[in-house]
């Protein structure tokens, strides 16, 4: 093997070594196996450069990438976190049901019931832990509600106990029961919610006690905590955007494309959005970010807003009628009482037993006592949705904010739902737990100030304010780029601002992640 | 051998040429013994 110290001197052997090749005969045997002996000694020379210059850029690539995360990141994320959930406890603006998520568990059995039997078992296990949580431990005699309850609980029950609620004896029993009444996932649906409003006091002192511990821990009131909550993911922002790890990962994967901040694109960005004269004659954007900041979180604000602009117009429409819902709450809830209380007379009468002792009859449901379950079925729905109707009536009036009535309408599931399926009937149930789950973080975003501020009769044309604002402070814009139709764009260019400046500060040179992401697609690294 | 001096950009470069050029010469290794065997 000759000895190379230049590069040149490679690409002159591999010109040499064809030059070989091709003048080498090939006209018999002999000759053919001396051409191939020659390839395979070349191919053994150049298999050896090849490693020796794998392994060079193979260590400048890992020797880059061996910047540690800011461990400052997992700790935030997990203080973060259990904020979440003490705020979870600690909110006005849910009731028990909502805080046990026995709202959820209900709404799921009640859905998965038209998809698979496993997630029924997983929804009714949901709901008995959710029980199980507050104190209340169930028992088989707590599943009193249709004979067939009954039936498949025992066994229910059992499995459960012994943990496995996917056996094939459940699987059977239900089976058998199926055939008797189609309906006993409805039954105990209505059986479960039953014994919440058996257990209602019980479970509203219970979190009445864990919020006064809670606070009595925190020794802060809601409003200190929810407000260190906003600061703390502001915090966590600040150091992830800023993370030299973050970042560098995230331009080697092609996450952020790292064509838009070079020097020239954060120019001409910010030619887009300011005078042209002013960004001709600057070198330090330091005057501008905090601005452009500021600008990308309004505009951020106004995109979310316009995504659930329907359930502050759905909201604004309940309201108009308000007095309606004054005591709907609990006119629904006795009649819901009335009605169960007619259902357990009957199924005493039905479960009477004879003079040994024994039923002397095998027990089916009678038609009443069918009738009578669905119409307290109808009832419980519509206790569902005008829970948050009284709700809206006891805490919403003329002053409130969007910010407070997005808050309220995230805080019940069941009024999401109901809300999410008349703007698009065709939602999933994975797009609606993603939207309400958006919704959260949005009304949960630091970085909130229209919304905070206009309440929900005003009438205001909020991309005239933003516009307006924005350009006092220099901003070179027109009401039709923060357009429904625009908006995405101007997001779009001052995101890539604000990453490029990013970029810039945390000292990542823009020519050396290209060379790393050179090297990846080289050495096919993944 | 010494390329640890050179340039990353280089470094690809040649890696790339090298690449090319084992490729060629598997190529060619696989086309003669191909047309040998028929010929026999």
């Amino acid at each position: 093997m000759e000895k190379i110290n230049k590069l040149e001197e490679i690409e002159n052997l591999i010109e040499a070594n064809k030059e070989i090749l091709s003048t080498m005969p090939k006209n018999n045997p002999k000759n053919v196996k001396e051409y191939i002996e020659k390839i395979d000694e070349v191919q053994k020379d150049f298999s050896k450069y090849k490693d020796e210059i794998y392994k060079i850029l193979s260590k400048r690539y890992q020797t880059s990438l061996s910047i540690e995360e800011n461990t400052e990141i997992e700790d935030i994320k997990v203080r973060i976190n259990t904020i979440k959930n003490i705020l979870f406890l600690l909110s006005d603006e849910k009731n028990s049901y909502e805080k046990m998520e026995l709202d959820k568990n209900i709404y799921k059995l009640s859905r998965y019931y038209k998809e698979n039997l496993d997630n029924v078992n997983t929804q009714i296990q949901e709901c008995i832990r959710d029980f199980d949580i507050v104190g209340i431990k169930l028992k088989i005699d707590d599943f009193d509600y249709s004979i067939y309850v009954t039936e498949y609980m025992e066994t229910f029950l059992k499995e459960y106990y012994e943990g496995d609620i996917n056996s094939p004896e459940l699987k059977s029993k239900f089976e058998e029961i199926y055939w008797k009444c189609s309906d006993i996932i409805m039954h105990i649906e209505l059986n479960l919610r039953y014994i919440y409003l058996k257990n209602q006091g019980i479970i509203d002192k219970y979190y009445e006690k864990e919020k006064l511990e809670l606070l009595k821990k925190w020794q802060r009131s809601p409003e200190d905590i929810k407000r260190k909550y906003l600061e703390l993911k502001e915090e966590a922002d600040k150091i992830l955007e800023t993370d030299k790890r973050t970042v560098i990962d995230a331009l080697i994967s092609g996450n952020l494309n790292i064509k838009n901040y070079t020097d020239e694109k954060i120019k001409s960005n910010c030619m887009k959005i300011f005078p042209k004269n002013i960004i001709e004659e600057t070198d330090n954007y330091t005057d501008i970010d905090i601005n452009i900041r500021k600008f990308l979180n309004s505009l951020n604000e106004y995109k979310s807003y316009l995504e659930f602009k329907f359930i502050v117009n759905d909201i604004k429409n309940i309201y108009k009628e308000k007095e309606k819902y004054k005591k709907i709450y609990e006119e629904t809830r006795k009649k819901i009482d009335t009605l169960e209380k007619k259902l357990r007379k009957l199924n005493s009468k039905s479960n009477k037993k004879g003079l040994f002792g024994k039923k002397t009859e095998p027990q089916t449901q009678t038609i009443e006592q069918t009738n009578l379950i669905n119409e307290i079925r109808e009832e419980y729905k519509n206790l569902d949705i005008n829970e948050f109707y009284q709700k809206m009536y006891d805490t919403i009036d003329d002053n409130s904010s969007i910010y407070e009535v997005l808050n309220l309408a995230c805080s019940y599931y069941n009024y999401m739902i109901q809300c999410l399926i008349k703007n698009n009937k065709n939602i999933t149930q994975e797009e609606m737990d993603s939207k309400i789950s958006e919704l959260q973080d949005f009304v949960n975003s630091p970085y909130n100030t229209f919304i905070n501020n206009i309440t929900i009769l005003e009438e205001k044309d909020i991309s005239i304010i933003i516009k307006d604002r924005y350009k006092l402070l220099g901003f070179t814009i027109e009401k039709e780029d923060i357009s429904p139709q625009s908006v995405d764009n101007l997001i779009g260019t001052l995101q890539d601002i604000k990453t490029g400046l990013n970029i810039k500060n945390i000292g990542i040179n823009i020519e050396d992640i290209n060379e790393l992401i050179n090297i990846k697609k080289t050495l096919k690294i993944k | 051998m010494n390329f640890k001096k050179e340039n990353t950009n280089d470094l690809i470069n040649l890696y790339n040429q090298i690449c090319n050029f084992l490729g060629f010469l598997e190529k060619e290794k696989q086309s003669v013994s191909k047309e040998e065997k028929e010929e026999k």
